[in-house]
């Protein structure tokens, strides 16, 4: 109400003039019109509780629905009540969620939203803020009510089934049975001995135990451990296809990592990309392993990834002697193969790792890198847009 | 004018909850008008102090219909964008069905009589009919209408409007949306800023009608303190101000949040004005509790200072107009080349020979006033006509609406039903009523009338008056009735012959009589006691004829 001190200052003058005394019930109404709106709108605003419900981890091109619970757990009403949700505005259009409720004491109402996850990354949901005001346009509030919280979109992830890779790279269903290619040091379990096991390999405690012969199974030693090297180096990429080319190598690599997965294998990822997640500039080291936690952790990496300068991907490369061992499969995931680069992969073929090599932005002909790859028997590939994965489908 | 656009009319009110219609169509303007009505019942006020004759309470229902009718009309026109040319003709009828009803309105105080005499000198003086009160009522109707209808508007227009909405660029109005100034945006506060600052000056003109009641303007001083109707009247007033603040301030969120598009929950309007009402109710209460009287120390300060403020600044302004008025009267001395203290005696204006008394000669009125008259009245009846069917006409649609109403309904159903109940019962008590009625004659015949009279509220000359009448039924119940044609003195000769040994009583009785009836003498108290003394006496005699007429009867009856 403007004017109203202007108003009540010329009332109680007017009123003192002819000396009325009944005004003064006009001064306590405006009084306690201004004094009760303000601790109404106070005290409801104070008991206002709300809750964000969603799944903070999304598929590529799913929807996920968002409920937001309010509470009006005073006992008093609220004349209204204003609900702003700030959504990303890759995940919403328009980015915002926005409502006027009108809530009864002890009440509660509901809004629902879905949030449209067609791009990868790491998105902050919220703030969300509520805005209550007195019946006459004495008095507003807004606060905060619920802070950011996350929710990780991964990245598109292609089905790959027809992988024409090299025979000795642990891509496929692998069955050896040879007993030269297991390693005794990894007990998989007992079975009932058969004719022409090893007598070295029977367990002769299950043997005792069970009054039959057991003989232990080992890990093939043939399975060996797939690393992926993600370079996410901005300066390695061309400007013209930076966010193109970064975003496929992320799909590359997530694609990969789910088929080696579903495939019982051991995968792993290392990257010089940033995790928003972790404060230093530090490298990404995920070490190889299998099953669907390890996939679920390869795949958060890789929605909340983002493009680094700090770590040269060389740095990356040259610890994976140390995270790989003997026959283990390396896929370089990168822009361009520089001198420096295909040196060190030549380093690490070298040292009985198999090297794949895709490149996702080639910077000189691509032709010619395969070529002098291959003629130190490392697979290339370009992946120059997603439907160039086809080549694995 | 009312065809296609009924038809729209009728499917924009369809289509808003109901909730809104009623806090539209309902609350507003009732508040509006009930503003209007509480500041025009403060104005009534303060003119029948100076005026007493003046018709206050018609004038305050007029305003409450009169500020309905404005808010009406002006959402009437806005709805159907009616052109000037239609606007002129609809404010044309509308005022001069508002004139006639000031005009033969103010006849319920003034009554019948009045308003034969003042037709009839209307016919011969057509200028009578605008006489000066009639046009002060008519302005002052005005004003309130004009503010009735300007809150009204100001309301409505802090309303959602399309051309707030930003315009889609593949719209084909795109760039004239974008050129309209201010991008077709309402200035929604100055709106809000006009209302309030009519609320508030109406508040503190109804402080000062109040107050300028009770001063005595001569003196300049304060007679007494404003009644108890005037302080409820203006609490009333700010009651339904802060319910009509409120109702702006949700008309302004509500427009704010459709023009962001925001989904607003649909019990808001209506828990709205619920939430007001005992949130007003709430704070009513608590300053009705709230004592004032140990305040009138603070007021009397403030008082004092407010009252040296104003000596103060009186003064000032009398100074300044005072030596304003010297320079000016220095500077024409110097023009004219006389002296400043020349001052010009007055001269005594002639009283004016009052006009000769027309009319008494005018039993035969000429051709040409019959004519006058009879174009005035021609003229009058036929604008009249005209004004009250198209008035009725646009609002056709609002009849129609209000007979849809379901309470309407209702209680037409209800009336319905009572009056075929209620003839029933009519039939029932009529007849058992005439029963009564002829068996309370035949009772009224054989017993003595009684006539229910308060002694105490009786003047003197009443009672004086009533003693004589009482003697005149007494005697007519014992078969001495007084003719028609009988004078008082000539009844008492009549009755004296009957009653010789009251003739006296009789006599002293009907002298008092003529002088409570006939003259203008003063009839004090002691008259009254002789008349009760005559009165008792006489009725004695005629008691004792009564039941010496009795025994002869019972003897001639033996023999």
């Amino acid at each position: 109400m403007p004017n109203l001190m202007v108003f009540l200052l010329g009332v109680i003058a007017l009123a003192a003039f002819f000396r009325f005394d009944f005004i003064f019930y006009v001064v306590y109404i405006f009084f306690f019109v201004y004094l009760l709106s303000r601790a109404w709108i106070d005290a409801v605003l104070k008991r206002i509780v709300c809750e964000r419900t969603y799944e903070g981890r999304a598929l590529n091109g799913e929807k996920v629905p968002v409920t937001l619970t309010v509470t009006n757990r005073s006992w008093l009403p609220i004349p209204y009540l204003r609900v702003h949700e700030s959504v990303p505005a890759r995940l919403k259009t328009p980015n915002f969620e926005r409502a006027v409720l009108s809530m009864s004491p002890r009440s509660s109402a509901t809004m629902h939203y879905e949030l449209d996850c067609r791009h990868r990354g790491l998105y902050l949901l919220g703030p969300m803020t509520i805005e209550a005001g007195d019946l006459f346009g004495i008095y507003s509030e807004e606060r905060q009510v619920i802070h950011k919280h996350n929710i990780a979109v991964y990245p598109r992830i292609v089905s790959l089934t027809d992988l024409s890779l090299p025979a000795q790279t642990p891509y496929g269903t692998i069955r050896r049975k040879q007993s030269l290619m297991e390693d005794p040091s990894r007990l998989l379990g007992v079975r009932p001995y058969m004719d022409g096991d090893s007598l070295r390999h029977i367990h002769w405690k299950m043997t005792a135990s069970s009054g039959q012969l057991q003989t232990k199974r080992f890990e093939p030693a043939i399975s060996v451990e797939a690393q992926i090297y993600l370079n996410l180096n901005r300066a390695d990429y061309s400007v013209q296809r930076l966010a193109t080319a970064s975003e496929l190598a992320i799909e590359t690599a997530a694609s990969f990592a789910a088929v080696l997965t579903q495939q019982r294998q051991t995968v792993g990822i290392s990257s010089n990309g940033s995790d928003p997640l972790v404060d230093e500039d530090s490298a990404i080291n995920l070490r190889p392993n299998r099953g669907a936690a390890q996939l679920t952790a390869i795949l958060d990496v890789l929605a909340r990834i983002e493009l680094n300068e700090q770590v040269p991907f060389e740095v990356i490369l040259r610890e994976a002697r140390l995270q790989l061992r003997w026959g283990g499969t390396g896929v370089v995931v990168t822009p361009h193969a520089t001198d420096e680069l295909v040196s060190i992969l030549l380093l690490l073929k070298r040292s009985g790792l198999n090297i794949i090599l895709i490149l996702v932005d080639p910077q000189a002909s691509f032709a010619a890198i395969k070529r002098r790859m291959e003629q130190a028997g490392i697979e290339t590939f370009e992946v120059w847009q997603e439907s160039d994965l086809n080549v694995w489908r | 004018m009312s065809g296609g656009n009924s038809t729209r009319e009728a499917l924009a009110g369809s289509a808003r909850p109901a909730s809104q219609f009623a806090m539209e169509e309902i609350i507003r303007p009732l508040a509006i008008a009930g503003m209007m009505t509480c500041i025009a019942k403060s104005v009534a006020m303060f003119v029948s102090i100076m005026s007493p004759n003046w018709p206050a309470d018609f004038i305050v229902i007029l305003v409450f219909l009169v500020s309905l009718e404005s808010i009406h009309a002006q959402r009437l026109l806005n709805r159907r964008e009616a052109g000037q040319r239609d606007v002129f003709r609809f404010r044309f009828v509308e005022w001069v069905v508002i004139l006639l009803v000031i005009r033969f309105g103010m006849y319920f105080t003034y009554g019948s009589q009045r308003l034969l005499q003042d037709m009839s000198d209307w016919g011969t003086d057509v200028a009578t009919f605008f006489s000066a009160e009639f046009i002060m009522e008519a302005l002052l109707i005005f004003v309130f209408w004009a503010v009735a209808a300007y809150l009204s508007k100001a309301i409505q227009e802090l309303e959602s409007s399309p051309f707030e909405k930003p315009p889609v660029v593949t719209d084909p109005d795109f760039y004239l949306r974008v050129t309209i100034p201010q991008h077709g945006q309402v200035d929604r506060r100055s709106r809000i800023h006009g209302i309030t600052t009519t609320y508030f000056i109406g508040g503190a003109l109804m402080i000062a009608l109040a107050g300028l009641t009770q001063m005595d303007i001569r003196n300049m001083a304060l007679v007494g303190k404003p009644a108890t109707p005037a302080i409820l009247n203006i609490m009333l007033y700010y009651a339904i101000g802060l319910l009509l603040i409120s109702q702006v301030q949700y008309t302004t969120l509500k427009a704010t949040w459709e023009n962001q598009g925001i989904s607003v929950a649909p019990a808001l309007g209506q828990r709205w004005t619920i939430y007001v009402l005992l949130f007003l109710g709430l704070v009513g209460v608590i300053s009705a509790l709230l004592p004032v009287s140990y305040s009138v120390g603070v007021i009397s300060v403030i008082s004092t200072v407010v009252r040296w403020i104003a000596y103060v600044v009186l003064n000032l302004v009398y100074f300044i107009i005072a030596a304003v008025t010297y320079i000016v009267m220095f500077l024409g001395s110097l023009f004219k080349n006389q002296p400043m203290e020349a001052s010009v005696t007055p001269v005594p204006v002639a009283t004016p020979i009052p006009p000769d008394v027309v009319g008494g000669a005018a039993g035969t009125a000429s051709w040409l006033q019959v004519a006058r008259s009879m174009i005035f009245w021609g003229v009058l009846l036929a604008v009249a006509t005209y004004a009250i069917l198209r008035f009725l006409n646009d609002r056709w649609d609002l009849f129609r609406r209000l007979k849809d109403l379901r309470i309407l309904k209702w209680l037409a159903d209800l009336f319905r039903g009572l009056g075929k109940g209620s003839a029933r019962l009519w039939r029932t008590l009529k007849s058992g009523l005439q029963r009564q009625v002829v068996a309370l004659r035949q009772a009224r015949r054989t017993r003595p009338r009684t006539r229910r009279v308060n002694w105490n509220r009786m003047t003197t000359r009443e009672r004086v008056r009533f003693l004589y009448l009482a003697l005149l039924e007494y005697a007519e119940d014992q078969g001495l009735t007084r003719p028609h044609s009988a004078t008082p003195l000539e009844y008492e000769q009549s009755l004296a012959a009957s009653l010789p040994e009251s003739g006296q009583a009789a006599h002293q009785l009907t002298d008092s009589f003529m002088v409570a009836r006939y003259s203008e003498h003063i009839v004090d108290d002691e008259l009254v006691a002789v008349a009760q003394q005559n009165w008792r006496s006489a009725r004695r005699a005629l008691n004792e004829r009564k039941r010496r007429l009795a025994q002869q009867k019972a003897e001639g009856d033996r023999g």
